[in-house]
C-alpha cells in the first residue's frame, strides 16, 4: 500500500516542484540575467582598475627611469666638461708658460744688448780720451800707453763677461718667478675644477629631480628609504656592519 | 623603573618632545624638593605644558598613585626619568621639512619595526635630494637618492675616463 502510495505521489511530486521552478526561473530570469550582468561588469571594473593600477605603476617606474636616465645624462656631461675644462686649463697654463717665457727672453735679450752695447761705447770713449790724453802729454809714452790699452781691453772683457753673467742670474730669476706664478694659476684653476665638480650633484638635482620631486614624492621615496632599512635591520650584525662599510666606501669613493 | 604608557610614548616621538618632557619631569621634581608644602595639582597645572599634565595624571591614577603623596609621586617621575633615558634616538636626515603628521607616520613605521620606544631626531639636507639617511646606534645607513646618483656619475665617470685612456 505504502509502495503504491509514493509510487504514485513521487512522479507527481517531481513534477510539480519542476513546474514550480520553471515558473520561478521565468519570474526571475530577469533578475537572474542582472544579476549576472552585474558580476560580468564586476568583473570588468576589476580587470580596468587592476589594468589602471599597472599603468600608473608602469608610468611610474618610467618616470623613475627616465630621471634616473636624465641624472647621468646630466652627470656624464658635466664630467666630460669638467674634463674638457681640466684639460684647457693645462694647456692654457702651458701656452702662458711658452708665452711668458718668450716674453721674458725677447726683453732680456733686448735688454742685455743694450747695456752691452751701452757699457762697450762708454768704455770705448774712456778709453779713447784717456790715451788721447796721454798722447798729448807725452809722446814717450805712447809705447806704455799701448799695453795700457791692452790692459784697458782686457778688464773691459771681464766686465762684459761679468755683466753677462749677472744677466743669465737674472733670466734664471725671472724664469723662476714665472713658473711659480703658473703654478698658483694652474692651482687656482684647478681649486676651481674641484669646486665645480662638487657642485655637480646640486646643479643636476636642480636641473633634473628638483623641479620634479613634489611634497608626495618625497614622503613616497622617504617611506620607501625606510621600509629598506627595515629589511637591513633584519640582518645580521656582520651582514649590517658589511652593509655599512659599503656603504661608507661607496660615498668615500664618490667623494674622492 | 616605569613602564612607558602609550600617552607618554605619544608625547616622545620626537627629539623636541623628548627633550621638553624630560625638562617638565625635571621641573617637576624640583618643584617637589623646594616646596614640599605645594600639592602636584598645582605643579601640573602651573609648571609643565597642558599635555604632559594630562598624560601624568593618567599614569598616576591607572599606577593607583594619589595626587597627595609625594613620595610616592617623586618616585613614579625618577622612575620615569629613568626609563625616558633609556629611550633609543635615531637620527634622521631628511631632504624636506617634514610635517608633524608626517614625522608621526614615520614613528610609528619605525617604532614598529626597531623599537617601541624609539626617539626620532631630525634634520634637514636638502643636498641629499630624496630619501633618508639614518644614523641608529652608531651605524649609518645611506638611502638617499644623492647616493644613488654620486654612485652613478661615479659610474660615469669612470667610464669616461677609460674612455680617454
Amino acid at each position: 500500500m505504502n509502495i503504491s502510495l509514493v509510487l504514485f505521489y513521487l512522479p507527481l511530486t517531481i513534477i510539480i516542484l519542476s513546474v514550480v521552478i520553471a515558473v520561478l526561473v521565468i519570474a526571475y530570469s530577469p533578475i537572474l540575467k542582472k544579476i549576472f550582468q552585474y558580476r560580468e561588469n564586476q568583473a570588468n571594473y576589476k580587470a580596468d582598475a587592476i589594468k589602471e593600477a599597472n599603468q600608473i605603476i608602469d608610468n611610474s617606474r618610467n618616470q623613475a627611469a627616465r630621471l634616473l636616465e636624465e641624472s647621468g645624462k646630466k652627470a656624464e656631461e658635466n664630467i666630460k666638461s669638467i674634463n674638457t675644462s681640466a684639460q684647457k686649463v693645462e694647456l692654457d697654463s702651458e701656452n702662458l708658460l711658452r708665452e711668458i717665457a718668450s716674453r721674458k727672453n725677447e726683453e732680456l735679450k733686448r735688454l742685455s744688448d743694450e747695456l752691452l752695447t751701452n757699457y762697450k761705447s762708454s768704455i770705448q770713449q774712456t778709453l779713447t780720451t784717456e790715451l788721447n790724453e796721454i798722447k798729448s802729454l807725452s809722446p814717450n809714452l805712447a809705447h806704455e800707453s799701448e799695453e795700457l790699452t791692452s790692459a784697458l781691453k782686457e778688464a773691459m772683457n771681464t766686465a762684459i763677461q761679468d755683466s753677462i753673467k749677472v744677466i743669465q742670474n737674472r733670466i734664471l730669476n725671472e724664469w723662476e718667478v714665472a713658473q711659480n706664478d703658473i703654478k698658483q694659476f694652474k692651482l687656482h684653476q684647478q681649486s676651481l675644477i674641484e669646486k665645480r665638480a662638487s657642485d655637480a650633484v646640486s646643479t643636476i638635482v636642480k636641473e633634473t629631480l628638483g623641479r620634479t620631486l613634489d611634497s608626495n614624492d618625497h614622503k613616497e621615496i622617504i617611506k620607501n628609504a625606510l621600509s629598506n632599512l627595515e629589511i637591513n635591520e633584519n640582518l645580521s650584525a656582520t651582514s649590517q656592519l658589511s652593509g655599512t662599510l659599503e656603504s661608507l666606501k661607496a660615498d668615500d669613493a664618490t667623494k674622492s | 623603573m616605569t613602564q612607558l604608557s602609550p600617552k607618554i610614548l605619544e608625547l616622545t616621538r620626537t627629539h623636541e618632545q623628548y627633550l621638553s618632557l624630560m625638562t617638565d619631569i625635571d621641573l617637576l621634581l624640583s618643584h617637589m624638593f623646594q616646596n614640599t608644602t605645594a600639592t602636584i595639582e598645582d605643579s601640573l597645572v602651573n609648571h609643565v605644558g597642558q599635555e604632559t599634565a594630562q598624560a601624568i595624571k593618567n599614569d598616576l591614577q591607572e599606577n593607583n598613585i594619589e595626587l597627595s603623596d609625594h613620595d610616592q609621586v617623586k618616585n613614579y617621575l625618577e622612575g620615569l626619568k629613568e626609563s625616558l633615558s633609556e629611550s633609543k634616538i635615531l637620527h634622521l636626515i631628511l631632504p624636506i621639512d617634514p610635517t608633524f603628521q608626517f614625522l608621526t607616520e614615520i614613528s610609528v613605521q619605525l617604532r614598529k619595526k626597531i623599537n617601541p620606544s624609539l626617539v626620532i631626531q631630525v634634520s634637514r639636507d636638502p643636498l641629499i635630494v630624496g630619501g633618508a639617511i639614518v644614523i641608529y646606534e652608531g651605524r649609518y645607513y645611506n638611502q638617499s637618492l644623492s647616493r644613488k646618483i654620486q654612485l652613478n656619475m661615479s659610474k660615469y665617470s669612470k667610464r669616461s675616463v677609460n674612455a680617454s685612456l
